[in-house]
């Protein structure tokens, strides 16, 4: 274990400026928004809304995901690291940094709404403005963005170029399979997966909580795949 | 000390060759230090085990001796040993080839004396 | 102290057979050759060992763990990789100290001494390396992993002369004191020779030679004078490698030293020398 942290503690070391670069945009930018609205507020009556930043971070895991594999898999390679240790260490690193940005965007929800009318992607949604399920929310809607980049970067490694292209064009054709069989059951395919996408996600009973243990299951299936990947992956030149 | 990596012999033979005429010339006087086998092994870039084997070799005749923590050393009496033992060498290599080849040509022992004295007059 | 042993390995890319049923022990303290030509399979086999690769049949172990994702077994190893592994944005300072972190028994300090007296900048970047500064680099970190095994793969690309000569006499002074087993895989022989007490030699995936060097250098002799004498002293022997030169001609003899007609080599008037690793290997790996 505690050779794990160590690999995880590697791991980390590449976060830190790129979050710290992030940190410094969103902080400018929202800066900048709160003194945009409050010039506009003295004008206008005050109607004006925020989105949340929950958005960005969720694009910057997911790069970070796909960031994440082959330069470390080298080094550690290089430092006679097992597969398995790599991967348990990852996942701490993964976890642990999802965390850290989902509590950042709890908060700074709480702050912003103190300066203006801010509303996070969460109260957006779900009408519900509670800490607690953002901050759950977030964080495994990001543990999902950054694992499923972690699984495609190993998935277009392992694969030759071949592969590789049958790999990049399976979302579409997966798309025209089901707008295909859509046609063919007259709608009712989309109907039920839009319907089951709202009971999953919790748009039924404007519940947060449903949709962070869908999320959470996602990323569990997801960490599994990434798993069978890593087994024996080799280093590629 | 000199060694030469394209002599038929083996290196640790060479080396305790080289270390013998050292002590022959008085490089390496007796009771004096010889260097380590890490020190041979590392200036020659030579195996520390092959070093060791040469080294090995001149502790058993007791031309060197271990001192413990300390080193390798010239064992008293090493030189006498050393010129002892290359003379037995000097008559088996040489005066027997040499008696061999004289008794070939028919040179007579006193020839071989009077040719031996003109050499050693140049 | 660790031993490792290779059992029936095979390893096949495709149809192609890398390492084909290779057997072998490495000895606890010796330093190893790993010589072979390219493409015999040197690398995959050095790849195998330190779990990069895994073996279609067979087994390796370190001290009887199997290396397979076995990270205790694989601590004992430190593996300079040929291709540079480290991500080139770090400087060299950072990467000692992340070894440290994944090899604890890694002394700094002397990684520290070995850059000054190589002149390796700690303070660059591993990008802005030149060949040899980069296999200096990694030459320096494998020799100060204090691991019980460390092996080296082409540890001399790109290094001039003095840069190798220093090389060796580190590796030799770094075993002296803290004897570890050592493999060096090259296919610069001729220089390495000496620092070797054990040769593997492998050939299109197969071990075809695993012997102390002196004995392999024993098991034949070189003969040299004019032509038609070689000749004459040659027959019904079993030679490699003829060198003439006008009327000269040196050939090495497949025989053991101990047979070497001396008579018959005088009355021709010939020469022996010492065969040397480098014409044994090439004879013994066409």
């Amino acid at each position: 274990m505690n050779n794990t942290l160590k690999v995880s503690k590697y791991l980390f070391r590449d976060f830190k400026n790129a979050l710290l670069i992030f940190y410094g945009i969103i902080l400018a930018i929202a800066v900048l928004m709160a003194a945009l609205f409050l010039n506009v507020i003295s004008q206008e009556s005050g109607n004006a809304s925020f989105g949340g930043f929950g958005f960005s971070a969720f694009i910057f895991l997911f790069v970070s995901g796909l960031n994440c594999f082959k330069a470390n898999f080298k080094f550690l390679q290089a430092n006679n690291i097992s597969r398995k240790r790599f991967y348990y260490a990852n996942i701490i690193t993964l976890l642990s940094i999802s965390a850290f940005m989902a509590l950042i965007d709890a908060s700074m929800t709480k702050v912003l709404k103190l300066i203006m009318p801010y509303e996070d992607i969460v109260e957006q949604l779900y009408k519900n403005d509670l800490f607690f399920s953002s901050f759950i929310w977030s964080f495994a809607l990001f543990t999902l963005a950054a694992s499923a980049g972690w699984c495609i970067t190993m998935l277009y490694y392992k694969c030759d170029k071949l592969m590789k292209t049958i790999i990049s064009f399976a979302p579409v054709l997966l798309v025209i399979l089901l707008v295909m069989l859509n046609n063919v059951t007259e709608g009712a395919l989309g109907i039920s997966i839009i319907k089951s996408l709202t009971v999953v996600l919790g748009f039924t009973n404007n519940n947060p909580y449903t949709a962070a243990l869908s999320f959470l299951v996602a990323t569990a299936g997801v960490l599994g795949l990434c798993y069978l990947l890593i087994r024996r992956i080799a280093i590629k030149d | 000390m000199l060694l030469n990596f394209s002599s038929e012999k083996p290196i640790y033979i060479q080396l305790a060759e080289a270390l013998e005429d050292d002590i022959l010339k008085g490089i390496f006087e007796e009771e004096a230090q010889v260097p380590s086998t890490t020190e041979i092994s590392i200036s020659f870039k030579i195996n520390p085990a092959t070093a060791g084997k040469g080294i090995n070799l001149l502790v058993d005749e007791e031309i060197l001796y271990k001192k413990r923590g300390v080193g390798m050393f010239v064992s008293s009496g090493a030189k006498e040993k050393i010129l002892q033992k290359r003379k037995e060498v000097f008559y088996n290599n040489f005066i027997l080839s040499l008696l061999e080849e004289a008794s070939k040509l028919d040179i007579p022992k006193e020839e071989i004396i009077s040719m031996i004295e003109r050499g050693k007059g140049k | 102290m660790s031993i490792i042993e290779i059992r029936n390995v095979t390893k096949d890319y495709g149809n192609t057979k890398a390492l084909s049923d290779i057997s072998l022990t490495f000895e606890p303290n010796k330093i190893y050759g790993l010589l072979g030509r390219n493409g015999a399979g040197k690398t995959t086999l050095l790849n195998l060992m330190t779990n990069k690769i895994f073996p279609n049949q067979g087994n390796i172990t370190i001290d009887g763990d199997i290396v397979l994702e076995n990270d205790k077994a694989l601590n004992n190893i430190f593996y300079m990789v040929e291709k540079n592994m480290y991500p080139e944005n770090l400087k060299v300072k950072e990467i000692f100290r992340w070894t440290k972190e994944f090899y604890p028994l890694f002394d700094a300090e002397y990684a520290n001494a070995l850059a000054k007296k190589f002149e390796l900048n700690v303070n660059k970047k591993v990008k802005s390396l030149s060949t040899g500064y980069t296999s200096i680099f990694k030459a320096i970190i494998a020799l100060a992993s204090n691991a019980n095994i460390i092996i080296f793969d082409e540890p001399v690309l790109g290094l001039d002369a003095n840069h190798r000569s220093m090389f060796y006499k580190e590796v030799i002074s770094n075993y002296s004191e803290n004897p570890k087993t050592i493999i060096i895989s090259t296919h610069l022989i001729e220089e390495v020779e000496t620092v070797l007490e054990e040769v593997i030699i492998i050939k299109e995936g197969k071990l075809i030679v695993k012997k102390p060097v002196e004995e392999l250098l024993a098991s034949a002799y070189m003969i040299s004078g004019e032509a038609s004498k070689v000749d004459e002293y040659l027959r019904g022997k079993n030679y490699i490698e003829e060198d003439v030169m006008g009327k000269f001609k040196s050939v090495t003899v497949m025989d053991n030293i101990n047979h070497k007609n001396e008579a018959l080599a005088k009355e021709l008037n010939l020469d022996f020398s010492k065969a040397e690793l480098q014409k044994l290997f090439i004879s013994l790996t066409n």
